[in-house]
């Protein structure tokens, strides 16, 4: 039995020792045109090392993909790498250890000097421990402009919320959607902390989202802020897509005025070939409040037995932060880079814009990171319902706001 | 003395049995942790008493020795599943590490198991030693010696069931009073969850949803169904080939009919489309789009996808009528729709019984339908019971509000059940 031991170590010691190339599945939810093409970049980098890239695409955004991939790591069959969205998402799944520390390679690369905003770091931390590689920021608060729409109904391209709004009965009198917005809850949500943080001010911002304050959510302010949100689903009517990316086309294809929503959607002008300033305009904070808030993306490595595994997930986490990688793949994405040391002169006009609003340090938390996923959930059925259903009114809607925000946690 | 011996040791073991289930489910107190193995050993007690009782222990000679053999190896079975769960042996055979996950599952289960089929071994020994004739069978030997093989073929089925139905469940009923998130938690918080659940506007949609489909559902498929059947049964040409036709949609599952009809009733492509095409450029008929209709939009597929199969049950309960009913009817000068409704339909009776139920537990069960169709929209104008617990279980990651939820579902099965069992098993008992 000794025997038997010592030889069965002697082999895990010798299999350690030589690194061979892994296979790493790597599951996420970029699917649509731009997103595909930026993850083409991660694959092609990560394939040129020894190791081989698997994809495990999951279609049908975060709220489809993410039950598929937590329900595979608790059940006991992990992927490799799994894109999620750092913060509370993964909390329960690190904390029973079931997520690969990072930490060794977060501080010999020192990480904490390089990613900025450092707060996305913070995100991936859990008791000094890091366990994720925040990849890009991303940022919700922008409104998307069609020129050709607005050049169909005669006006100017508005250049804030509120001129938008004004300007809509003038694009329903020519057949356009003023609004484009996809069936799915969580664009309404996020529509709706975007128009919070345009006509509600970032304070206000911060005090509902970050501090869970229900007073401040049934205050006056909050009220506007129900208005400019009930404004908003009266403008939306027609546009029946359900997916965001079907609604992003509406407005490249000029058949919507606009879109509110993330500064993803920049991937599919681009993969539509259309120029920033020139075919559309991009608006943060609706124009009105510039700042934006920085959820993102991030990449957690769940716990393996197979020492190959593992060895080819610490060499992927220090990849995807290095500055090539992040370079290629933000510019395909859309989306801001995690580091604030690296040249992004070939970015267009949009990224430039949230790249200055980086600089200036005009940032803001994400809801994914101050509100757990159960109280995303109720906001979103409440947002999903309100903007679908017209008879619920604005007093109605901020009353169950105000219940959910009394128990969020 | 005999009698108490044998009746303490039977219930010590169906109590050890008890509380390990309830140690299972979750209720890991220090009182019921240690309570299956302390009333393992009071039947250890008990079995040495029979032993006592017998004055020794007849080996060679024992008529059940075959049975104690057996329910030794099943002990040594279990010992086996229990060592593979072990770390020494794991590290000594590594193969087994892939399997880690499954080994720790058992190992509980295996060591109480073989500790239960050792005490049984002793427990049939003794007996066996006790009546040297089968004059008098005992408890014990009424329990675990008679038709002895079938017991014991019947004992992995018992296992898995009980895990299934009785432990797994119990298990989410336990759960719905924790505030478990992500993962499952002890923590017990009362009726919060429920309270929540019966507060929450999409549960109260879902229900009103579910109401209205089931009940739409349950006349509609039957009603259609029927006719269908009748009209099929009517000797006309080419049966088989209708019959095919309305069974066909039953082939497809949920998913590929949401998506069908999504298509057909989307306005853009579907039959508004295809009637302003016609010329009528004001029509408009958009119901998935429509807070009020899109209920009956599902509806409507599940209909389509359903009524077929309710056909072929009727279909097959009008052709196990005796012809001589519709001659004697003729004969009569009854009209035959009068034979159907009053004569026909009352002797279909048990059809009627295994459609009700076969489709109502279709209709508590609806989700992927809705899926495919609408995905709970618009807004959460067609949300249905099943998402919402999909969704605050895994979207939500609320495990606690999904469990209560679903266990409201159970109490919704178990009031379509039990009427049904009732009818099925206590009426033929009274009859």
């Amino acid at each position: 039995m000794k025997a038997l031991k010592s030889f069965v170590s002697a082999a895990a010691i010798c299999a350690a020792g030589a690194v061979s190339a892994a296979e790493l599945e790597v599951t996420h939810w970029w699917t649509s045109g731009g997103e595909a093409a930026a993850v083409a970049e991660f694959a092609k980098a990560f394939d040129a090392t020894e190791h081989t890239w698997v994809d495990g695409a999951i279609a049908g955004s975060g709220g489809v993909a993410r039950p598929i991939i937590i329900s595979r790591i608790i059940g006991g069959e992990p992927m490799g790498a799994t894109q999620l969205n750092h913060g509370r998402q993964a909390e329960e799944l690190v904390e029973a250890g079931l997520m690969l520390d990072l930490t060794d390679i977060a501080e010999a690369e020192g990480w904490r000097d390089i990613v900025n905003p450092v707060r996305l770091l913070d995100a991936c931390t859990l008791d000094g421990r890091v366990y994720c590689v925040p990849v890009n920021i991303h940022s919700p608060q922008w409104l998307w402009l069609s020129h050709e729409a607005f050049a169909k109904a005669g006006v100017d391209v508005p250049s804030d919320w509120f001129e938008f709004v004004d300007a809509a009965p003038k694009l329903k009198e020519v057949g356009v959607v003023p609004l484009a917005m996809g069936q799915q809850a969580w664009q309404t949500e996020l529509a709706f902390n975007a128009i919070m943080v345009a006509v509600g001010g970032t304070e206000l911002y911060l005090d509902v989202l970050s501090n869970k304050n229900a007073d401040t959510a049934a205050s006056a302010e909050m009220t506007k802020v129900f208005e400019a949100y009930d404004a908003a689903r009266r403008l939306s009517e027609g546009s029946n897509v359900n997916d965001w990316n079907q609604a992003t086309n509406l407005v490249i294809t000029g058949q919507a005025g606009g879109q509110i929503h993330g500064d993803w959607a920049q991937g599919e002008f681009q993969v539509a070939e259309q120029v920033a300033g020139e075919d559309y305009t991009c608006l943060p904070g609706l124009g009105v409040n510039e700042v934006i808030a920085t959820g993102g993306d991030a990449f957690y490595f769940p716990l393996n037995d197979d020492p190959d595994i593992e060895e080819a997930q610490r060499e992927m986490a220090s990849l995807l932060i290095s500055k090539e990688v992040q370079v290629a793949f933000n510019l395909k994405k859309g989306s801001l880079p995690i580091r604030g040391d690296i040249d992004l002169s070939a970015a267009n006009d949009c990224m430039k814009k949230g790249l200055k609003i980086l600089a200036d340090g005009n940032v803001l938390p994400d809801s994914v990171n101050t509100l757990s996923a159960d109280t995303r959930n109720q906001i979103e059925s409440l947002m999903t319902e309100f903007w679908n259903d017209k008879s619920v009114t604005v007093e109605a809607v901020q009353a169950a706001y105000v219940d959910i925000m009394a128990s969020a946690d | 003395m005999r009698e108490l011996a044998e009746r303490g040791y039977l219930w010590c073991i169906a109590l050890a049995f008890v509380a390990f289930v309830l140690v299972t489910i979750g209720l890991d107190y220090a009182v019921l942790v240690t309570a299956p193995w302390v009333l393992l050993a009071l039947a250890g007690i008990a079995a040495v008493l029979l032993i006592v009782e017998a004055r020794g222990v007849a080996l060679a000679a024992n008529r059940f020795k075959w049975y104690a053999i057996g329910w030794v190896v099943a002990a040594v079975v279990a010992m086996g599943l229990w060592a593979l769960a072990q770390k020494d042996v794991q590290a000594a055979w590594p193969a087994l590490k892939s399997f880690r996950k499954m080994w720790n599952v058992f190992e509980p289960f295996a060591l109480f198991a073989a500790a239960l089929f050792v005490l049984i071994a002793i427990g049939i020994l003794a007996i066996g030693t006790l009546d040297k004739g089968m004059h008098q069978p005992g408890r014990l030997e009424r329990t675990f010696a008679v038709n002895m093989s079938a017991k014991v073929a019947a004992v992995p089925m018992a296992f898995t069931a009980i895990g299934v139905f009785v432990i797994s469940t119990g298990w989410t009923i336990y759960h719905s009073f924790t505030n478990s998130k992500l993962l499952p938690k002890s923590q017990f918080i009362g009726l919060d969850q429920y309270e929540r659940l019966w507060s929450t506007n999409r549960w109260l949609v879902s229900i009103e949803n579910l109401a209205i489909y089931g009940i739409c559902m349950l006349i509609f498929s039957l009603v259609i169904g029927f006719v269908l059947a009748a009209l099929m049964d009517q000797k006309i040409r080419f049966e088989s080939v209708f019959r095919t036709i309305f069974l066909y949609p039953f082939a497809l599952s949920f998913i590929v009919t949401g998506l069908v009809w999504q298509w057909l009733l989307t306005p853009e492509f579907g039959v508004q489309k295809i009637v302003r095409d016609l010329g009528f450029e004001n029509f408009t008929f958009d119901p998935l789009f429509n807070a009020d209709w899109v209920i009956y939009g599902i509806l409507f597929a599940a209909l389509w996808q359903g009524t077929g199969f309710v056909m072929v049950l009727m279909l097959a309960g009008l052709r196990g009528i005796d012809q001589e009913i519709w001659k004697a009817a003729r004969v009569d000068g009854i009209p035959m729709w009068k034979t159907y409704i009053f004569i026909v339909i009352p002797m279909m009776r048990p059809v009627f019984v295994t459609a009700l139920v076969i489709i109502a537990a279709g209709i508590i069960k609806v989700y992927d339908l809705v899926v495919a169709q609408t995905s709970g929209g618009p807004g959460i104008a067609s949300e249905v019971p099943a998402k919402y617990v999909y969704d605050l279980m895994f979207g939500g990651q609320n495990l606690g509000q999904g469990f209560a939820a679903s266990t409201m579902m159970l109490v919704s099965v178990l009031v379509v059940l039990i009427p049904w069992a009732y009818l099925e098993f206590g009426g033929r008992k009274r009859g």
